[in-house]
């Protein structure tokens, strides 16, 4: 997910940077990989700090951050906000059908918009989805309707409790 | 290798932002939630585009990131590109009164991408923690989840393992507020 902005912003020129599909991460892209799912610094010049902690210039960062964005290594470049705190409801939701059922039942899940994706796992349980909306009461009225036209039931399980969201991985 | 910026990112500076107008900050909300612009100053940048200053811009995300109201202010990967294309959602059916402990000891591990406690569904579901594992391979999951057993003492705790198959749907779905649209992408990554 990029703004316009990025899009526009090409890479430096005078730069050799490959612009080929598969990109092939070096060193310096798997440390920026590494460290910045950790955070990144808000002061004036966010770049500049990273250049000086990985001792590297400030256009290098910028335009390896470019590249990363621009062949998918990179889906977010910024703050992600917590949607409960701002109103919004999500929920973790399971079926389970027969296994011939299951392509087209998925198919009828999908056609929520409040369905934000939905995964087939090796289980009974088959279907995982998740259902985002903009108020909790809305939750229980999609999965109403999502029972009444497949006839299966909905497990809801909904989050109690946060331990741990870390979703760093080691590039 | 070490970054020394990481302990400086949120200064317990003085939360001063002084007296910003709430059309200012939903606009500010807004832009921010498409991406920090890849350029020098990129909350100069943002303060031109919202009529604030560069020092209240740095003060409102500090702010956000104490109250928090931002769940992570950092890069988020695509998993799938970097080579990890396998994962397990763990279930456990932990008894309620050991499920601090245990939550906290798998989190501790370093093993899972997360760790959440959700609400049993009767007898036929009876799990209340779930976590997630991603690897390179069903191996690698499996190893990984052979240590977490170890480590937590967990292996005679009913458990079960669901890899996923296929996904069904990407993220996706109109909504009026675009934090929710924010917020289903952290999800989809926090559950792919």
């Amino acid at each position: 997910m990029h703004t316009a902005q990025l899009e526009e912003e090409s890479v430096k020129p005078g730069v050799v940077r490959s612009t080929q599909p598969e990109y092939e991460l070096e060193e310096l892209d798997r440390t920026l990989i590494n460290t910045l799912q950790y955070g990144l610094p808000i002061c004036d010049e966010p770049f500049a700090r990273i250049a000086r902690a990985l001792g590297t210039s400030e256009g290098v960062v910028l335009d390896r951050l470019k590249d990363l964005l621009n062949h998918g290594y990179l889906t977010r470049f910024g703050p992600l906000f917590h949607a409960e705190q701002l109103g919004g409801a999500l929920t973790l939701a399971a079926m389970r059908v027969p296994a011939d059922e299951v392509s087209r039942i998925a198919e009828m899940v999908n056609r929520h918009p409040e369905v934000a994706h939905n995964y087939e796992r090796d289980h009974d349980f088959n279907i995982w989805f998740v259902i985002a909306t903009e108020q909790e009461f809305q939750i229980q009225e999609v999965i109403e309707s999502i029972e009444s036209e497949t006839g299966y039931p909905v497990y809801n399980l909904p989050k109690q409790r946060e331990f741990y969201v870390g979703l760093h991985f080691k590039a | 290798m070490q970054t020394s910026y990481i302990e400086n990112l949120n200064p317990t500076a003085p939360l001063n932002t002084g007296a910003i107008d709430p059309e200012s900050l939903a606009y500010l909300r807004a832009l921010i939630q498409e991406g920090l612009p890849l350029v020098e100053r990129p909350y100069l940048s943002l303060a031109q585009q919202t009529g604030l200053t560069e020092q209240q811009v740095l003060d409102q995300l500090d702010v956000w990131q104490t109250e928090k109201l931002i769940r992570r202010f950092g890069i988020v990967i695509n998993h799938h590109k970097i080579g990890y294309t396998s994962n397990a959602m763990v279930v456990w059916q932990i008894p309620p009164s050991d499920v601090d402990k245990v939550g906290k000891a798998i989190s501790a591990t370093g093993l899972v991408s997360l760790c959440y406690q959700r609400r049993a569904c009767g007898d036929f579901w009876p799990y209340n923690l779930y976590c997630m594992l991603h690897g390179k391979n069903r191996e690698e999951v499996l190893q990984r989840l052979q240590q977490l057993k170890q480590q937590c003492g967990l292996s005679d705790i009913p458990s079960r393992i669901l890899f996923s198959l296929k996904q069904f749907k990407q993220c996706g779905g109109k909504y009026t507020f675009a934090q929710i649209d924010r917020e289903k992408e952290a999800t989809c990554t926090l559950h792919s």
